[in-house]
């Protein structure tokens, strides 16, 4: 039950960029601003919590940060189709130096910054229900919202016209264009959706379960997104199926952390897990083609 | 040679521009720009010791900036700087710590060596994977780099814990092992010599070589480059070891020069300013020595600017981040400006 639990935890974090992600992807974008964008939005969600007490707030404060990183990297990916890696590791590292370069003028801190006025996203009490407590009790609501969210995408991506149109963006941008329909505009839809999950993310890793700004507090979450959109390669089963497993190798390895193992040994398994993933369905598909 | 112009423009005008901006920012901080920039100035080159610790900061920086230049002009991204230089920087650490007796010229080439075999090794994996088998190594070394920061934090509060007081940090490397400090006042250490050696060669290769024309080539058109007889997967990978090596190089000489330990800490994320570096000059190595120089003037005075006017010395890496997205701007609106006008000629 405790790995359960801390694996819902961990894949709360990271679930919506990689939802956002692999929206982008599908559209013919990879998104590899994420950990920039969610580490602005982590610290807007503090900024705004504590200014105004009260969490939507915070939530509000983190989509626009996510936001405004997000349309940079959409103009320049998309209007001026400039190198994604360029702009977007110009934008990790803002993000970075920006944080902190905040932290200190606006709180005056080096570092980390914590307060009593920060209010935190609530935990849903659904009552009692008896055995299925533990399975479906005392989650953030952003668990709840991210479930939504799944389900709803689960729809757009298989049942609209939108999603077939991201997929003609990615495929065969020039199709799309002339049928009428603006690639450019598809684009940038996708990235703008992109920017709200991944502020809502970020807003709970700063105000969901605690009530602080680290710095560099995304610690590469944004990075594992990436990972899994890309091992997913816009396949959305594929996607969720490596998200979860990795979740679940990193709940492991708290719950083998209690158990005695060193904490700095049992944080390095789920990056061995998406490596051994990105090995194993590198060779998978080599040798595939030798076929 | 034109090209290299209007190169050498937009990154003039881009830099000039992101000062512009960041003037600006100081006077948020009820600082004029005038007054900041001298203080950075002053802060970085007002005396003798302070020179020497500015070009001390370079060091690291410029070794780093020369890895990503070098791989990414072959086309192949080397996220994995950092843990290249971690991980480079404690294997040496490791050595230091363990033997003892050993000449000291002897021992001195032994670091490097090692230092230089662990960073190359560390990125000849990505590297591999993904020439061999098409693996993605931005993300590939991204992750690598977690686990080497995870493995060294591991061995520092494990079996390499220090019984001398400070935490996080290995046991001081064996004397014969140091690179002395120039001046007693500042980092700048003899191995100062090494890095100078490794630079002369990156900028060979990049520049002089018949290598540095394949890598360019590879990167920027692989078809031709193939049709031309170029092994393209074997030049990446070539690349990759040699960023990793120079990335080794930097951790190895704050191990041996520097500090003389490992620390948790070691690197305040040299690679990525490095990267910035890189990317703002589009991967020439002359102009990533003159950027690191730049920087690391800017980043000692930066430290002045904080401890004086209040300024937070961060205010020095977005300057150049600024940089880097005006000069990727200037590219892109340039080179539209360069097809309409063929278009419509």
């Amino acid at each position: 039950m405790y790995i359960y639990r801390s694996t819902i935890v961990t894949l709360a974090m990271i679930m919506l960029p990689v939802l956002g992600g692999m929206w982008t992807l599908q559209a013919g974008i990879l998104n590899i601003s994420q950990e920039g964008a969610m580490l602005m939005a982590a610290f807007f969600a503090v900024l705004g919590s504590y200014l105004f007490s009260s969490f939507w707030m915070g939530l509000l404060f983190a989509i626009l940060a996510s936001l405004v990183v997000n349309l940079i990297y959409a103009f320049f990916c998309v209007t001026l189709r400039a190198n994604i890696w360029v702009i977007g590791m110009a934008l990790n590292i803002l993000a970075s130096s920006l944080t902190i370069l905040l932290l200190k003028s606006i709180f005056g801190v080096k570092g980390s910054f914590t307060s009593e006025k920060i209010q935190q996203i609530p935990i849903v009490h659904l009552g009692n229900l008896g055995p299925l407590n533990g399975i479906f009790n005392d989650f953030s609501l952003i668990v709840w919202i991210t479930v939504a969210l799944i389900l709803f995408f689960k729809y757009m991506d298989s049942r609209t016209v939108f999603g077939l149109h991201l997929k003609a963006a990615g495929k065969n941008w020039k199709t799309l264009d002339t049928a009428g329909i603006s690639s450019s505009k598809i684009k940038y839809e996708s990235i703008l959706i992109n920017a709200v999950l991944v502020g809502i993310s970020g807003a709970y890793l700063s105000i969901g379960y605690l009530k602080l700004f680290n710095k560099d507090m995304s610690a590469g979450r944004g990075w594992i997104a990436v990972a899994a959109v890309i091992f997913g390669n816009g396949n959305f089963a594929w996607t969720l199926i490596v998200t979860i497993t990795f979740g679940f190798v990193d709940a492991l390895g708290i719950s083998l952390q209690s158990s005695g193992l060193n904490s700095n040994l049992t944080l390095m398994f789920p990056y061995l897990a998406i490596i051994i993933a990105l090995i194993y369905q590198g060779v998978k598909s080599t040798s595939k083609n030798e076929d | 040679m034109k090209e290299r112009y209007k190169g050498t423009f937009i990154i003039m005008v881009s830099f000039f521009l992101s000062l512009i901006v960041g003037g600006f920012l100081m006077m948020f901080y009820h600082v004029s720009p005038i007054d900041g920039y001298k203080e950075i100035l002053e802060g970085a080159l007002g005396n003798k010791y302070l020179v020497y610790s500015t070009l001390s900061r370079m060091i690291p920086i410029l070794l780093t900036g020369l890895s990503i230049a070098i791989s990414f002009n072959a086309g192949i991204w080397n996220i994995g700087a950092e843990g290249q230089l971690y991980l480079a920087a404690f294997g040496v650490a490791a050595l230091g710590v363990t033997f003892h007796g050993i000449p000291s010229v002897l021992y001195l080439v032994l670091g490097v060596t090692t230092g230089l075999a662990i960073g190359g090794l560390w990125a000849w994996i990505p590297g591999y994977l993904r020439v061999k088998y098409n693996v993605n190594e931005v993300v590939m070394t991204i992750m690598l780099n977690s686990v080497a920061v995870y493995f060294t934090l591991y061995m520092t509060n494990g079996p390499f814990r220090t019984s001398q007081g400070a935490l996080g940090a290995t046991d001081v490397i064996d004397k014969s092992m140091w690179f002395n400090h120039i001046n007693p006042l500042s980092n700048l250490n003899t191995g100062v010599y090494v890095a100078i050696v490794a630079v002369a060669v990156v900028v060979y290769l990049m520049l002089f070589s018949k290598r540095g024309y394949e890598w360019k080539v590879s990167r920027l058109n692989p078809r031709f480059a193939l049709y031309g007889g170029v092994n393209v997967k074997g030049n990446m990978l070539l690349a990759m070891i040699i960023s990793g090596m120079l990335a080794g190089l930097a951790g190895t000489l704050l191990v041996m020069g520097d500090y003389h330990r490992f620390l948790n800490g070691i690197s305040p994320g040299y690679s990525w300013t490095g990267m910035i570096l890189a990317m703002m000059v589009n991967y020439d190595p002359i102009g990533v020595i003159i950027t690191s120089f730049v920087y690391a003037v800017m980043a000692s005075g930066g430290l002045r600017l904080e401890l004086e006017l209040n300024v937070p010395q961060e205010l020095v890496q977005i300057i150049f981040v600024l940089s880097v997205v005006f000069v990727t701007a200037g590219y892109a609106v340039a080179n539209r400006v360069a097809n309409r006008i063929q278009e419509e000629g």
